[in-house]
């Protein structure tokens, strides 16, 4: 099943996940849902990645939400945007996750390394 | 709910930035940061207090939604294209636009009222500041430019002829030489001197500007080459005939032919090879210079050649440094080379000053006094506009405040306001780039000096241009001064609207506390203050503009009514040019019988002619004049010793020179007879004082045979009124032929016949040219005449500098005055609209109509008095910055602040006084009934 999906990305002219968009894909997937966070987790500069997540929400890879507004009245704050990881989403972090790490083994990759995520849920 | 926060930078920025996101998506987009924004400051918050670490931390993220803005801008371009351009045509801004639009078509007379107020404005300061910007900002036509310096040299007063202090660029070559040698921070050292000579070409002799450079200066100034090469360094020998034309040169005499190279010219009737051709625009020192052929330095002082210099930095040197240098050099130098006549070393005579400040320290206070006079009249514009703005603004602002009930947000009505300023702003600036772009021609048509260069050498020294201010074929509206004008109309026209923006808030504010209604315009006393502070200002910088202006003119017809010492009304002068292989005697005759057949002319009083023209400055030497009872030695070191001119029998007359006391020179004082002196003035006064110096014997050291004074004539300027005269003696021309028989041939010429300019006194300058010309070639048809012109023009040419100030300063002021004056106009008439029901009532109450004319000429005399006396003021303070270039008024001249105050107080309150009329006339019934 994830073969086939795989196979049918890499044959899918655009969008190809750049550097900075599989960074951006992979911290909401880790649970890093809204834009600040991503930016504090990935190190990327907001002009950076709000461009990403809006991208990435037009290829359908992310879904955004509006917060509950109760949660966000109790702690007397507006509610938030988060995003959340599709189910091509997945599929295609995991295909620009493989490719990275190839091009990083065969020694191309001239870009930052990713970040370590952060385990489950965890808040800064 | 959000609570409301105070507008951090940070909030700001997403305010500022959501405008440009595409409608759709706006509001969703600005929740999102802001959510973001706060959530994060919240967070901060629990950890550490809020610093300007965080602050900018947080300004950072929230700049990043410019990009993500600039990323949405294409979902601009997701709907339908058609449908896309009807909704961007009835879109919040195109409607404003339309709006906007309509409301400045429909008061036709207010438009043009402040399309007029703002082209002037912003024409005035962009034809300023195109001058500005070429003359002082942009770098010099050479690469690197700003390392091109020259080494000046401040002479105190003492040391100088006039008394005055001086500084020079010029230095003996000898010191040039041992300069050269001992300096470790200027790469390169370029000398050059001007000079003339004469071209014989087949129609006969003509005079060419020739630059003698040393070849370095090539280098040092980095010019280029059309054709073939500059000179090269082995070529600063005696004997080295080579030339480089310039392009005009190539142009006039080899009519552009491509192999030029290796021809000759005959310059002073010595061959010399052409060896390149200039660049088009390279013109050092002068625009006049043709030819630039080699500079022979001479190390041992046998002869004192002084030379200008302009040298190079090293790279990493700044001017500091090399001035530093300049000082310690300049006085090593002083010690070893000229400690014959040179007083005890000062401090801080010699520094090094780059090129481009040098050549623009005479006329920058100048110019920037302009710009600074330019943006105030901007200044006056700006308020103006507001004020007319804002007395407007009644209606206005009843509109907002329905608009406002109906649901317009207040960005949106800030925004109209702004919108319709900055759409007057852009046509005002549209009409004043056209304005400017005229005024410029006019500008530079004044600045510009149309005399020969003969003329012009003294203004060079002095001043870097004959012209009123160097570089003057590059100014003109370019992109720097497009900028310009577009940034004064937009800022101008957001800060005049920003009046009525601020007026309509305070408004809103108002109506939502519950105030009326239904008369905004009745409540706002503030606002009424505002006006008159803002006109109490527009008059006081109009006042300051006009007494500069005042002073500047008075000044200019001080200079012009100054006695020159001769008269150059009715004088047509010109200069003969003889081929340079005519025999002295040759020349002697021909310029001898040129000057009688002159004479014989109808309609001509005089004519002679001399060595030197006036007003070409400096003079030739014949010795050291040595009056009795003072050495050689003594008169070696006199700063002030006398300047010399030979001239022929009819010059002095023909010049309009009056005689004092003795005779003239008659036809017996040629070669053979006792020699004789004519002394001016200034020279009878500085070495003889009360005694009368007719008779008196004086020599000319070295010569032999004593002179005897024959009389006295006024003092001749040989530079500009405002200087001081020189101490002058005038001796015959064939008595200066044997002067001095220990002169080459050559030299005893050059300083006996020099120039050969004539003045010939007749009535019709102009009708007597071809007679001249064909008297000239009957003559002789080798021979040519130059630069003939009236003499009267001459004069004129050098007070250009002074009456541009008279007139660019006059404009100005005029311009202020007017502004201020409708300002005053403006305020009294829309105070007095809105007491129409005040003064009804009064009417109505039996009030005399003269109290009521009081009541409101009041209201302008006081701000007129208030703004005429801070103006003073100003005035006073400013001062200092006018004295260097006024001359026979002080800065601080009474007579003119008294007037000028009086004059315009008086004007200002006449601009009250037709609102004032109008009140008299108010029907009280009417007023009553108005609401």
């Amino acid at each position: 099943m994830r073969e086939d999906y795989l196979c049918r990305i890499r044959l899918m002219p655009a969008p190809v996940l750049s550097h900075a968009a599989t960074a951006v894909l992979q911290a909401v997937a880790n649970g890093h849902q809204h834009g600040f966070d991503v930016i504090a987790v990935t190190g990327l500069a907001s002009g950076t990645v709000y461009p990403a997540l809006r991208r990435l929400e037009e290829a359908g890879w992310l879904e955004s939400r509006w917060e509950e507004h109760l949660v966000a009245q109790r702690e007397l704050r507006p509610p938030r945007k988060y995003y959340e990881v599709t189910a091509p989403g997945e599929v295609a972090l995991a295909g620009a996750l493989a490719r990275y790490r190839s091009l990083a083994g065969r020694g191309r990759a001239r870009s930052r390394p990713l970040r370590p995520s952060r385990p489950e849920g965890g808040r800064p | 709910v959000t609570p409301r926060r105070a507008l951090l930078p940070h909030r700001w920025i997403i305010h500022v930035v959501s405008a440009f996101i595409p409608k759709r998506l706006r509001t969703e987009w600005r929740r999102e940061w802001d959510a973001e924004l706060s959530y994060h400051e919240a967070e901060i918050g629990r950890w550490r207090r809020p610093g300007w670490r965080t602050r900018l931390l947080l300004m950072r993220r929230s700049l990043g939604s410019a990009w993500d803005a600039l990323w949405l801008q294409r979902r601009r371009l997701d709907e339908d294209p058609v449908h896309d351009i009807a909704r961007a045509c009835t879109s919040d801004v195109a409607l404003d636009l339309r709006h906007g639009l309509r409301r400045i078509v429909r008061a036709p007379g207010f438009t043009a009222v402040v399309l007029l107020t703002l082209s002037v404005g912003i024409g005035a300061s962009t034809a300023v500041f195109s001058v500005v910007r070429t003359v002082l900002l942009k770098p010099l036509p050479y690469p690197d430019a700003d390392r091109l310096v020259r080494v000046v040299e401040t002479v105190p007063p003492e040391e100088t002829p006039r008394g005055v202090a001086e500084e020079r660029i010029v230095m003996e070559a000898p010191r040039l030489i041992r300069w050269r040698a001992l300096t470790k921070t200027l790469s390169e050292m370029g000398a050059y001197v001007t000079a003339f000579a004469t071209i014989s070409t087949k129609e006969g002799a003509s005079r060419a500007v020739v630059a003698r450079v040393s070849p370095t200066l090539f280098a040092v100034l980095g010019a280029r080459m059309q054709l073939g090469r500059s000179l090269v360094a082995g070529e600063e020998r005696a004997d080295s005939r080579v030339v480089v034309l310039s392009a005009d040169a190539w142009y006039s005499y080899f009519g552009r032919s491509p192999d030029v190279i290796g021809r000759t010219v005959a310059l002073d009737g010595a061959p010399y090879t052409v060896v390149g051709v200039a660049a088009e625009r390279f013109d050092f020192p002068s625009s006049q210079t043709q030819f630039w052929i080699p500079l022979v330095l001479e190390p041992t002082g046998s002869r004192e050649q002084f030379v200008s210099v302009v040298a190079r930095l090293h790279p990493e040197v700044s001017v500091q440094e090399a001035s530093a240098e300049a000082e310690i050099i300049g006085h090593q130098l002083a010690n070893e080379t000229t400690a014959r006549d040179r007083a005890q070393p000062r401090e801080s005579r010699y520094r090094v000053q780059r090129l481009q400040s040098q050549m623009t320290a005479a006329i920058a206070p100048a110019l920037r006094l302009f710009m600074a006079a330019a943006l105030v009249v901007m200044l006056i514009v700006t308020t103006n506009v507001l004020t007319l703005l804002l007395s407007r603004g009644t209606r206005q602002r009843q509109e907002a405040v329905i608009q406002r009930a109906l649901g317009a947000s207040r960005s949106r009505i800030t925004r109209q306001v702004m919108i319709e300023a900055v759409l007057l702003g852009s046509a005002g600036a549209a009409i004043g780039l056209a304005l400017a772009y005229s005024s410029v021609h006019v500008l530079k048509a004044m600045a510009r000096v149309h005399v020969p260069e003969l003329f012009q050498l003294a203004a060079q020294q002095q001043f870097g241009s004959a012209s009123v201010f160097p570089r003057i074929d590059d100014i003109g509206i370019d992109a720097g001064a497009l900028t310009f004008a577009v940034l004064i109309a937009v800022l101008a026209s957001v800060i005049a609207a920003l009046g009525p923006a601020l007026q309509i808030a305070a408004d809103d504010r108002r109506s939502f506390r519950g105030g009326s209604l239904s008369r905004p315009g009745a409540l706002s006393e503030r606002g009424a203050r505002i006006r008159n502070a803002l006109v109490v200002g527009q008059v006081a910088l109009a006042t300051t503009l006009l007494v500069a202006a005042v002073l500047l003119i008075r000044s200019f017809i001080q200079m012009s009514d100054a006695p020159m010492g001769y008269d150059p009304t009715n004088v047509l002068t010109f200069q003969l040019v003889v081929p340079s292989d005519y025999s002295v005697k040759r020349k002697e005759a021909l310029a001898e019988e040129l000057e009688t057949r002159l004479s014989a002319l109808s309609g001509v009083d005089a004519a002679g002619f001399a060595s030197l023209p006036p007003l070409a400055g400096g003079a030739f030497a014949y010795g050291i004049f040595q009056p009795p009872g003072k050495t050689v030695p003594e008169m070696m070191r006199d700063p002030g010793a006398p300047q010399a001119r030979a001239v022929s029998r009819g010059y002095l007359p023909a010049m309009g020179v009056r005689l004092l006391d003795g005779r003239w020179f008659e036809g017996a004082d040629d070669r053979q007879n006792a020699q004789v002196l004519l002394v001016t003035r200034a020279l009878a006064h500085r070495y003889f004082g009360m005694r009368s110096p007719i008779g008196v014997q004086v020599h000319l050291a070295p010569g032999p045979r004593p002179w005897t004074i024959i009389g006295v004539v006024d003092d001749v300027h040989n530079g500009m009124p405002w200087e001081e005269p020189y101490a002058q003696f005038f001796m015959d021309s064939r008595q200066a032929l044997v002067a001095l028989p220990d002169m080459p041939e050559r030299m005893r010429e050059t300083a006996a016949l020099g120039f050969l300019s004539y003045a010939v006194r007749v009535q019709d300058s102009a009708g007597i040219l071809p007679h001249l010309r064909s008297m000239v070639r009957q003559l002789d048809p080798a021979v040519a005449i130059d630069g003939a012109m009236p003499l009267r023009e001459v004069v004129s040419a050098g007070m250009s500098r002074p009456r541009f100030y008279a007139v660019w300063s006059g404009l100005l002021a005029i311009i202020a005055a007017v502004l201020g004056l409708t300002g005053v106009y403006a305020t009294v008439a829309y105070a007095t609209l809105r007491r129409t029901r005040e003064i009804g009532i009064r009417i109505a109450l039996g009030a005399q109509r003269s109290t009521v004319l009081r009541l409101v000429l009041s209201h302008g005399a006081a701000v007129a008095a208030l703004g005429v006396t801070v103006g003073l003021g100003w005035a006073l303070l400013l001062s200092r910055y006018l004295t260097g270039m006024l001359f026979g008024v002080t800065a601080t001249d009474t007579t003119t602040y008294g007037i000028v105050g009086s004059l315009f107080f008086c004007v200002t309150v006449g601009g009250s006084f037709l609102p004032a009329l109008r009140a008299t006339r108010i029907d009280p019934v009417a007023a009553i009934r108005q609401e």
